[in-house]
Order: structure tokens, then C-alpha cells, then sequence
């Protein structure tokens, strides 16, 4: 119902009164189904009711609270304490909605944030409605009337405390990351979407990121967070109350800090043992091609008719016969 | 004594026109398909030549056909360990430029070509690739003796044949050629057979003919190989290997193959032979020189009643026997002896026999120099053959040069009587010099005759009843299809004694 009338308002609006007689039946037709089918998106839109505070809440935990803080404090993102004096709200609402998209777009703000968090990209939100982003950021607090420089202070003195974790946490970790030990909740095991180079670890899913230097990227916060309440969607989907539990948290961020410890790039590779395999190679090859040409040696090389074909070249009659 | 039947073949080369009737008939059949366009199931060849493939009978190049070892046989190009050092190539192939590339006209462009200053050709495309090819060479491109100093000189039957003599040969006055028509021989030892990695191939039991069960091939192409007269072709369409299957369609219902049915010149025959099975190792393997003698002897006499009981005890069908009886295969081969075998020393017993060709004699020198193409005498000697023995028994004898000479003896010494009789010009004493050390006698000659020039289609093609219902009884029940028409049979099958 909404949507017809919607669509007819939008004719009127839109098409002056003798518009359509200078258009064919055929036209006619196409108009008619593009503002019908404007119509349903425009409708679409109007019949989303405006979200609360409530719901700004709701949505913040469920999709923001994991990767940035309400505070000042980084997490895997900045914190966002006072952002809306920060940013214009238009600014903020297409950076929610595709980040990556300003970023191209050549965005001189939007870069800068990009570089300063090592291009690490933020996760698009464009399912999220204008209204929805709005109740979001109607929740963020101002700054504090407190100096700048003190709040940097007070940042610099207090950084994020290490997660403590031992060897045997990152071990148990591995286990959970592989499947070999179930989580507790029951949440599918990590090697399912994910791969990480590792020693011992078979090759998991390309569904998902590599995660070998995942820790290197994000650092223990960043992760803790991310697996604890994941950020994005079929993540979220597939741990949707199979959540976490601290301890398996803990255990998977130990491993994969062992893992980017231990990753291929950082490994120590030696140039001569490069240059040792490849000159192996080569020689291995050159002898298994000899060995090749002597057992095949007699095979049958090229067709009989050869040396008919060959004097069948023009400008060479000589037969021989 | 283990009796068998096989389904065999004469071809009277001395008939055979070279008009491709046969090669025609098999291709619109059988081959007229894509990826089997340049197979020639059954190909008539000029010889002197090379044949198609080219250098076929060369078996240092295709590495075709048995070997003697010991008392037994092993394959040239395959068996186990060739097998698995060939595996992944096979390094003894034809070609397909050895075949032929096989191609078609764009005739479509004749009539839609656009108005212009040249006439519109219709180009040549290859039937592989569908691109503008230049034709480079055909099936039968030394038909005649074209081509022969690329063909014709390069025969692989010239190896026993010195210089000098391979010269001669080609001497304009001397100069002759005669056609070979081919088709697969169904040999008692098949080669394709033995060298099949997946045991595609096989021999049917009722009549001897050699198929390729095309659900079973895996294209490892060593039939290919092994088959020494290369009557074994790779479907690169299909990927599967292909070969002549002795219309067994039409033989099942009665009909003779489409090429001896089609054949102009009536060259062929065809019939059924009673072998013992037992033999086959022991003729494969014996001396060369004895090879087509110990070929003959594993055929056996149909009408002996110690052979029928045998063969009855073997299972050998009571209709099968009687046709053995009637098969002009048998008489030409045994009884008159005057049909050999094609190459015997590739060891796969052939059976397909080829009465051999009674070529013009040669032109003599009169004392002022001048050719003089008819001798004095209406039919001079053998030895004025224009075509030496030597190279004739390379073809059909493994160079047993004894062995053609009689087989031509015989056939001059129906040539001879029959002119006495028809015409009565020769001397009889001549004649009866020629067919008493022929071991020819009359009535044998008029037989020969009878069958040679004025044999009728039943005479030329005795098919026995190949009673197919008692194969498939062996694999289904035949119950379940009880009181329903079938197909397949043009003569009502008989059944029991």
C-alpha cells in the first residue's frame, strides 16, 4: 500500500503533466516500471522507523564495540570519544558505510586514518540504514572539557596492559585453532575458514583472511576483540551464541602470536640455501633429461613423409631418391 | 586338438581394378565420422609403393607385429616392461601426416563469394582443425605410381633386391604396378590383441573376427603400434582406437562386408576355415622359412570326420562346419594352394590371402634394337615376370622365392589349359609339361577357373549362420524377451544337428 502510493507521489513530483505524451507506448512502459521500481526503493526507506537510543546502543556493541573503544583508548581502532565534533555526521556516515570506497575516492581524511592504522581496512557497514548510524553516533560522548595534550598524557601513561598468557596457553590455542579440541560453547573451529603457516598446522579454508601475521597487525587487544565479538557478518553469524569463552580467547591470541613470531617472513632465510636448491634443481634436471634422451633415444622423431614434405618447399626440387 | 572357425578372406589381385569401390563402401559406412576421417578401415594400395600408412611394412620404424623368442613369440613395440617405460608416450606411433591430413572443400564459397576481379575458389580446410590447409598428401597419393621417386622407390619389399635390379624395375620398358586392397586381417595370433594394456580387444569366439570394445579402451594406442599392417586407427574425436570390424553387422544377418559386396572386379571371397587353436604358439614361432607352410597346415580339412567330430566336440555349430565345407577360402588356400598370405614374417597368422598378380611379361630387345612388347609365345615363362620373385616374395612369402614361383606355375597352368580348351592355339604338349610339374590336373584347373571368373555371389560368399542367439544367451536370459519380433537375421537361424 505504502509503496503505491509512494510510487504515485513520486510520478507526480517528478514527471511534469504533458510528460508523457511525448513519449511512445514502449517508452512509456520503461518509465513507468523505472519510477515503480524507484518508487519501491524510495518506499523501502521511508517505512524503516527511525532507531532509538536504545538501539544505538544495541547496534554499537553489536557492530562497533569490537574493534573501537567509547573512550579515547585504542582498540583495533581508534577510540571514538568525540569523533562527532571530530567529523561532519555526512563524513561519517559514507565512512561507515565504505571505508575502503573513500579511501580510492582519494578522501585526504579518510587516507590518513588508512595509513595511520597500517592499512588495516575498516569492515563496510552499508547494511546499516542512515537512521541506524544516527542512533549510533548519538550515543558517542564528547570530549571532555579537559586539555588535549592531557588526555595524549594520560594515554601515553596508561598503555594497554599485555594479555598474560604462557607457552602452554599457546599450545591449547593451537589445538583449538586446528579443531583437535572442541571450543566449549561448541563454535566451529577456526582452521575452517582460516589458514595460518605454521608448523603442524595443515592448511586450513581460503574462505577467510590468512592469519599467520594476524598478531603482528592487531596486536593482542586487537584480536582478543575481534574473536570475543566478531565484527564481521558471517563470523558473527557463525559464532551467534557459540561465543568464546576468556580463557579460549586468551589461548587462541597466544597462538597466534607464536604463529607471527614463527611466520615465513620473519624466519631467517639464508640466500645460499636458495641458491643451493635452485643449482640442485637444475642439475637434477639437466640429469634426468640425459637420462630421458637415452632411453628414448630410438623413438620415432618425425613423420615418414618428412623428407617428402621438405622437397615439397618451393624453390628445392632435388629428389632424392 | 582344439577347433576353431574362422571367418577368412581371399582377394584376386589379378582381378582387382584399383577403383576404390571397396575403400568408398567402408568409409561411407563406417569412418564417416568426425575424428575417424582419415581412417581407411580399408584402403587399396599401389605396389610398387609405400601404402598408407606410408612405410607401413617397415617395422624398424613402427616397430609392428611379433618377434621369434625362443619357442614362443613376444611383442615388437609392447608387452610389460616396454608397457611401463612407454606409459605416458608411445614412441613408435604413426602420425597423422604419415595417415594423411585429412581435409574438405569450402564448395560454399563458390556460390556466395562476393563479385570480384578473380574467380572463387572453394580453399582446402582440414577436417581436424577447420583452418586453411595446403594439402600436403593423401591416402592413395602414389596411386598408379605417382609420385615414385617418393613413393614407389622407397617400397620396403626392395630390401632383398640389389641395386641394379631395383633399377630395372623401374625402366620405362619395364615398368608395372599392380593394386594391394587392404583391409585388417583378423589374425589367429592378433598383435593388437596381445598388446592391449586394458584387454580391449578381442577375438570372437564364434567366427574369429578381432573388435575393440570401445567402453573398455583407454586410448593407450599400443594396438596401434603393435598391428603390424597399422590396421589399428586412434579416434582422436572419441578417444578411443578404432579398426575393421568385418561389417559383423551384415555377417550376422547373412550379407557379405560392404566392401566385398560393393568390390566391381568381384576379387573377393569369403568363407569359413576350421583351425586348431592349439597350433597357434608353435606357428608364430616357428622359422621363417617355414612360416607360411606351418600357417597352411593349422587349417584344418573340414570334410574329415575325425576334424568334424572334434570340432562338434569344441562346440563348433553343425552350419558352421557345413560352410568350412563350402567355403571357397579353403579351396583356394588348401585345396588349390595358389592364395598366400600378406607378409607371414610379422608372425600374427593373417588370414586374409591374396591370389597374386599375374603381371605382363617383359618387353624383349629385338637384334636392330627395338622393343619388341609381345614375346613370340601367346604367354611367356614366369621368369619374364615383369616383377621379380624376389619382390613378390617379400610380400606374400617372407622371401621364400620357391614358394611364388609355384603359386605362379599353378596359375599359368590354368591359364595355359584354358586357352587349349577355349581356343585350342598352344601345344598341347606344353601345356601338359606345365601342369604335370604344377601338380595341376584338369578338372582342378577348370575349378579354379569356374571360381576365378564366373563365380556367383553364394560361390564367392559362404557365411555361415553365426548364430548370435547362443552368444546371447551366455549373457542374458533370452526368456524375458521370448515371443517378441527381433531383429537381425535375414536367414532364419538354424538350430541343432
Amino acid at each position: 500500500m505504502m509503496h503505491i502510493i509512494v510510487c504515485i507521489v513520486f510520478r507526480n513530483l517528478l514527471l511534469p503533466s504533458n510528460f508523457e505524451e511525448q513519449f511512445t507506448l514502449s517508452d512509456m512502459r520503461i518509465l513507468r516500471l523505472l519510477s515503480i521500481s524507484a518508487g519501491l526503493i524510495l518506499g523501502g526507506q521511508l517505512i524503516s522507523i527511525p532507531a532509538s537510543a536504545q538501539d544505538g546502543e544495541a547496534l554499537f556493541k553489536a557492530n562497533c564495540a569490537s574493534c573501537h573503544k567509547l573512550s579515547s583508548k585504542r582498540l583495533v581502532g581508534p577510540g571514538l570519544e568525540g569523533i562527532n565534533e571530530k567529523r561532519s555526521e555526512e563524513w561519517l556516515i559514507s565512512w561507515i558505510k565504505d571505508p575502503m570506497k573513500m579511501v580510492n575516492d582519494g578522501d585526504a581524511e579518510a587516507v590518513a586514518i588508512f595509513e595511520e592504522y597500517n592499512k588495516l581496512p575498516m569492515t563496510a557497514f552499508g547494511f546499516l540504514s542512515d537512521d541506524e548510524i544516527k542512533a549510533m553516533l548519538a550515543i558517542i560522548p564528547g570530549k571532555p572539557a579537559a586539555a588535549e595534550g592531557a588526555t595524549a598524557e594520560a594515554e601515553e601513561e596508561e598503555p594497554v596492559a599485555p594479555m598474560e598468557y604462557t607457552e602452554e596457553d599457546a599450545i591449547a590455542g593451537q589445538l583449538l585453532f586446528t579443531g583437535e579440541s572442541r571450543f566449549v560453547n561448541s563454535g566451529p573451529s577456526c582452521v575452517t575458514c582460516h589458514h595460518v603457516s605454521f608448523p603442524g598446522v595443515m592448511s586450513g579454508g581460503l574462505l577467510a583472511k590468512d592469519l599467520t601475521d594476524v598478531h603482528g597487525r592487531l596486536l593482542d587487544a586487537g584480536v582478543s576483540s575481534i574473536i570475543s565479538a566478531p565484527p564481521f557478518p558471517a563470523m558473527a553469524d557463525a559464532y551467534n551464541g557459540k561465543s568464546l569463552t576468556d580463557e579460549e580467547v586468551l589461548q587462541l591470541t597466544a597462538f597466534f602470536k607464536t604463529v607471527n613470531n614463527n611466520s615465513p617472513e620473519q624466519a631467517d632465510t639464508s640466500s645460499m640455501g636458495f641458491i643451493q636448491l635452485l643449482g640442485g634443481g637444475f642439475i637434477g634436471l639437466i640429469v634426468w633429461l640425459v637420462i630421458i634422451y637415452a632411453m628414448w633415444s630410438y623413438r620415432k622423431k618425425e613423420s615418414v613423409k618428412a623428407d617428402i614434405f621438405k622437397r615439397q618447399l618451393k624453390g628445392n626440387d632435388s629428389v632424392n631418391s | 586338438m582344439d577347433v576353431r572357425a574362422q571367418v577368412s578372406m581371399v582377394f584376386h589381385l589379378d582381378k582387382c581394378i584399383g577403383c576404390h569401390t571397396c575403400s568408398v563402401a567402408c568409409k561411407n559406412i563406417w569412418t564417416d565420422r568426425r575424428g575417424a576421417e582419415y581412417m581407411w578401415w580399408n584402403n587399396v594400395e599401389t605396389k610398387p609403393g609405400t601404402g598408407y600408412p606410408t612405410k607401413w611394412e617397415d617395422q624398424d620404424i613402427y616397430k609392428g607385429g611379433w618377434e621369434k623368442n625362443g619357442n614362443s613369440v613376444s611383442l615388437k613395440g609392447a608387452g610389460k616392461l616396454k608397457g611401463l617405460k612407454n606409459i605416458f608416450h608411445n614412441p613408435h606411433m604413426p602420425v597423422l601426416e604419415d595417415y594423411y591430413h585429412p581435409w574438405a572443400y569450402k564448395y560454399q564459397d563458390l556460390f556466395t563469394a562476393p563479385e570480384g576481379d578473380d574467380q572463387p575458389i572453394g580453399r582446402a580446410v582440414s577436417l581436424v582443425t577447420g583452418e586453411p590447409i595446403d594439402i600436403k598428401s593423401g591416402p592413395n597419393w602414389d596411386d598408379d605410381l605417382s609420385g615414385t621417386p617418393d613413393y614407389a622407390r622407397k617400397d620396403v619389399n626392395f630390401k632383398d633386391l640389389s641395386p641394379s635390379e631395383q633399377e630395372a624395375m623401374f625402366q620405362l620398358e619395364q615398368m608395372t604396378f599392380h593394386y594391394l586392397p587392404r583391409i585388417c586381417n583378423h589374425c589367429l595370433n592378433p598383435a593388437c590383441v596381445g598388446s592391449c594394456p586394458s584387454g580391449a580387444l578381442y577375438k570372437r569366439g564364434e567366427d574369429g573376427v578381432v573388435l575393440i570394445n570401445q567402453d573398455r579402451c583407454r586410448a593407450w594406442r599400443m594396438c596401434v603400434t603393435a598391428c603390424p599392417y597399422k590396421k589399428s586407427y586412434y579416434n582422436w574425436h572419441t578417444g578411443k582406437s578404432e579398426k575393421c570390424i568385418l561389417c559383423y553387422p551384415r555377417l550376422e544377418s547373412g550379407q557379405a562386408p560392404a566392401c566385398m559386396h560393393s568390390c566391381v572386379g568381384r576379387i573377393r571371397y569369403l568363407g569359413v576355415m576350421l583351425y586348431d587353436a592349439d597350433k597357434i604358439e608353435a606357428v608364430a614361432s616357428c622359422n621363417e622359412n617355414e612360416l607360411v607352410q606351418k600357417q597352411l597346415d593349422i587349417y584344418l580339412d573340414p570334410n574329415d570326420p575325425k576334424v568334424i567330430e572334434e570340432a562338434r566336440k569344441a562346440g563348433v555349430h553343425d552350419s558352421t562346419i557345413e560352410a568350412a565345407q563350402r567355403s571357397p577360402v579353403y579351396k583356394f588356400v588348401k585345396e588349390w594352394g595358389i592364395a598366400l598370405p600378406l607378409h607371414p614374417e610379422f608372425r600374427t597368422i593373417p588370414n586374409l590371402f591374396y591370389v597374386p598378380p599375374m603381371l605382363p611379361a617383359m618387353a624383349q630387345v629385338d637384334g636392330d634394337g627395338t622393343y619388341q612388347t609381345a614375346s613370340e609365345k601367346m604367354f611367356p615363362g614366369i621368369d619374364q615376370n615383369r616383377l621379380p620373385m624376389k619382390y613378390l616374395a617379400s610380400l606374400f612369402t617372407a622371401g621364400d622365392t620357391a614358394r611364388v614361383t609355384e603359386v605362379y606355375e599353378k596359375l599359368m597352368s590354368v591359364k595355359l589349359h584354358r586357352r587349349n580348351t577355349t581356343v585350342g592355339d598352344m601345344s598341347d604338349e606344353e601345356v601338359k609339361e606345365l601342369m604335370a610339374k604344377s601338380k595341376v590336373n584338369a578338372d582342378t584347373a577348370d575349378a579354379i577357373f569356374r571360381l576365378t571368373s564366373l563365380a556367383t555371389f553364394e560361390e564367392r560368399f559362404v557365411i555361415p549362420p553365426e548364430h548370435r542367439e547362443e552368444s546371447i544367451e551366455m549373457l542374458e536370459a533370452t526368456a524375458d524377451a521370448k515371443g517378441e519380433t527381433g531383429f537381425g537375421f535375414k536367414m532364419r537361424p538354424e538350430r541343432g544337428a
